[in-house]
Formats: structure tokens, C-alpha cells, sequence
């Protein structure tokens, strides 16, 4: 064991470099902005749905705003599940792809979003939305590869970026996929994001018109993933 | 539906967040010598805490176990990257005339950044004991606890990294190896 001597000076030594930390304000605030996402043991989620075939993503009219400004820095992390590949890059954000062959398991999702520090309210066969919505979407969700409206994406897997640190405090992702069953993109699956307030929103079952906005959203409030209907060779 | 309930939980995860982001800033700070390098750690342990919270805040003290998360992430990360464990076998303590050399390093250090670097050389568990012992001051057999080993290797581990810190301090040129001290 040190002598008393040097374990006094030990804790003087430590007590100067530990007050050292330059701007530890910044750091605190930053750390108490990210929205956490506490396991608090509920949280159902919505029925399932059908079948949903491979083909071209199209990447809807739920306001896309400016993608990230480079390309996420390297890979940290990734979670494979057979809807969807959800990656963490060292930059911080995180990328969701959807595969349009397997239909959504909306748990394991939430789940992988929330080791990922992701609040999320994951649903199938409904939206969860707060109406008015939640300013700040918009970066904390890009689509890299829709550039809007009834845009086609080359791959058949459509992609979105998240920054979980600039999901605003008291807001979380709201996911919902749906399975169309009628209208021009029948048989396609339809995913929506939008950010809802925590403390206050509803959910609904009917989706989103694909080329527009849920009540109280603005064109920058969300975006809206069509993918995995019959292709032009069918399913 | 039945969508709420996780608000209070928020606000609770929330206030605890506030309450040991300094800590864990800090500790991260100490064990990694660099700033961002804390923050990472704050944030993951705080990632960490926040998928057990239930469990976490039943506990006595989750704020010590939200360090013992930080700590373990740094060991397990230098686990990771080579050797280790022989650095906490019980063996030939420091001598008391090291621990007098140490001592003397240590009042004559002119630059916390000259500290900062010396603790950089240590190896990971010894950098943890003494910051769990010196800093956070626990006792003896609590860094044992969280370090999972024996009182008799905390008292051990700590002699050998005061000794090793006091080398390092007398060969330092923290100048030229930190870019930060200028």
C-alpha cells in the first residue's frame, strides 16, 4: 500500500487533472440532450400484416429534406434481421435499410432501435403521430437515397439515415408500416417516420396518403418509404 | 391503446442523467486522458444504464454502478486490444523508498497536462485503481469489488502503478507526445 505521503499527493494529483476537463458544461449538455430511451417494461404494438414481394423502392412525398452532408464515417455496428439492416457508424448516426422481400417485425425493430439509442414507437398496421407535430425532424432523419416526390430508388432496398443525438428532448421516431392493400400501390408496403411528442399522440390505422402528410405535419415534418410491390416482372 | 406511462420513467432517467454526467465526465476524463474520449464513454454508459433503468433504479447507489459500467468499458476495451490480468497478480508491492521518489514526482509536477500524460502510460487496471482509490476514494475493498479481484491485488496494484506513475513523470516530455500541450 503507498505511504500516506504519496496517497495524499495522489489525491491532489487526481483532484487537479480531474478539474482539468475542458468545458465540461458542453459535455454535461450534450450528454442530458441525447434522448435516452429508459426501458420502462410497455409499450404494445400493432397487428401484423400479410405478404409483400420484392421489387422497385419508391420513395415518397413525406417532405425530404437535405440528407447529411457526407457520407456516415465508418461502420461500428450492425444488427442483420431479415426485414431490415439497421448499422451504426462511428459518426454517430445510424442507417436503417428495409428489405422489401420480409415483412416488418415491428419488435424487433424497436427493440434494435433502442440498443442503437434510438427512442421509437415502431408500429405495423398504424402511425403514431402528435398533432401539432414536433419540430425538428429534420436532421435527426434523412432519407440519403430519395431525393422526393415518386422518386425511384436504383436498389430495391430503401434507406434512411438517423442522428439520434438531434432527436429533440421529449420527442421520439414514430415508424409505422403498412401493408397496402388497395389504391395504385397495392401491394406494396408503405413505411412512414415522423417524430411525435412523448408525452401526447394517438395512433391510427389508416396510412398516410403516399403523396401527402398526416394531419399537422408539414412537408419537412416526415418521410414515407413505398416499397416491395408487384415489380415489372411481377411477384 | 395503452402508449403511455413512459414519461415519468423519462423524467427519472433524465434527472439521473443530469446528476452523473459530471462524474462520468470525469472519470472518463481521468482513465482516457482525453476529453471526447469521456464523452463517448459517458454516453454509452449512460445507453447502457438506460436499457436496465428498471433494475438500475431500484439499486442503493446507480450512480457507482453507472462508474463500474465506465470502468469496465475501458478495461474491456484494453482487454480487448492486448494482455492484461498479470497487472493485477498480487506481487512485490513497491517499495516504501519508491513510494518516498513517487511522492516527490508528484508535489513537483508544474502541469496537470504532465500528470495527465504519466497516467496515460499506465496500463488500464492500474490507471483504474488508482482513480477509483485517489479520485473517486473509494475504499480498498470496494475498487476490489468493482474490479472483481482481492483487497491484498487493489493494494498491491496500487503500489506498483504509484511507483510506474513516478517514472513516468520523471521521464515525461508531455510536450512532445500530447499535441494538445503547446
Amino acid at each position: 500500500m503507498p505511504t500516506p505521503d504519496l496517497e495524499n499527493e495522489l489525491r491532489g494529483a487526481f483532484t487537479r487533472a480531474a478539474a482539468d476537463f475542458g468545458d465540461p458544461q458542453h459535455a454535461r449538455d450534450r450528454l442530458t440532450r441525447r434522448n435516452y430511451h429508459p426501458a420502462s417494461g410497455h409499450r404494445r404494438l400493432a397487428a401484423g400484416i400479410t405478404a409483400a414481394a420484392a421489387s422497385a423502392a419508391v420513395v415518397l412525398g413525406l417532405g425530404l429534406s437535405g440528407a447529411f452532408g457526407s457520407s456516415p464515417a465508418h461502420a461500428t455496428a450492425t444488427i442483420r434481421a431479415p426485414a431490415f439492416t439497421l448499422t451504426s457508424y462511428s459518426n454517430g448516426t445510424d442507417t436503417l435499410t428495409l428489405n422489401p422481400a420480409e415483412l416488418l417485425d415491428p419488435t424487433a425493430l424497436q427493440n434494435d432501435f433502442q440498443r442503437y439509442g434510438i427512442p421509437a414507437v415502431v408500429t405495423t398496421g398504424s402511425l403514431c403521430t402528435s398533432d401539432p407535430a414536433p419540430a425538428g425532424f429534420s436532421p435527426a432523419v434523412t432519407s440519403p437515397t430519395g431525393k422526393g416526390e415518386g422518386t425511384s430508388q436504383s436498389g430495391a432496398q430503401p434507406t434512411i439515415t438517423i442522428d439520434p443525438s438531434a432527436i429533440p428532448a421529449g420527442t421520439e421516431l414514430s415508424v409505422g408500416d403498412f401493408q397496402l392493400s388497395s389504391g395504385e400501390y397495392s401491394g406494396s408496403q408503405q413505411a412512414d417516420f415522423v417524430l411525435i411528442d412523448t408525452n401526447s399522440y394517438t395512433c391510427s390505422n389508416t396510412p398516410p396518403d403516399p403523396n401527402g402528410m398526416p394531419a399537422g405535419y408539414g412537408q419537412d415534418d416526415g418521410i414515407g418509404l413505398l416499397y416491395g410491390g408487384p415489380g415489372p416482372s411481377g411477384s | 391503446m395503452d402508449w403511455v406511462g413512459n414519461a415519468t420513467v423519462k423524467r427519472e432517467f433524465d434527472r439521473f442523467t443530469a446528476e452523473v454526467s459530471d462524474l462520468l465526465l470525469r472519470t472518463g476524463y481521468l482513465m482516457t486522458g482525453d476529453a471526447k474520449d469521456a464523452e463517448d464513454l459517458a454516453q454509452e454508459t449512460l445507453l447502457r444504464v438506460a436499457r436496465r433503468w428498471r433494475r438500475v433504479q431500484l439499486m442503493d447507489r446507480p450512480a457507482a454502478y453507472a462508474r463500474r459500467i465506465l470502468i469496465n468499458l475501458v478495461l474491456h476495451d484494453s482487454d480487448r486490444r492486448s494482455r492484461q490480468r498479470a497487472e493485477l497478480q498480487p506481487g512485490d508491492g513497491a517499495l516504501d523508498t519508491g513510494d518516498e521518489t513517487a511522492a516527490r514526482a508528484l508535489r513537483e509536477i508544474e502541469d496537470v497536462a504532465e500528470f495527465r500524460w504519466a497516467l496515460a502510460q499506465l496500463p488500464a487496471r492500474q490507471r483504474a485503481v488508482l482513480v477509483l482509490r485517489y479520485w473517486a476514494d473509494l475504499s480498498v475493498a470496494e475498487v476490489a469489488d468493482v474490479l472483481g479481484c482481492s483487497a491484498g491485488t487493489v493494494t498491491s496494484t496500487a503500489s506498483r502503478a504509484a511507483a510506474r506513475l513516478a517514472e513516468a513523470l520523471a521521464h515525461s516530455d508531455p510536450a512532445a507526445a500530447d499535441p494538445m500541450i503547446r
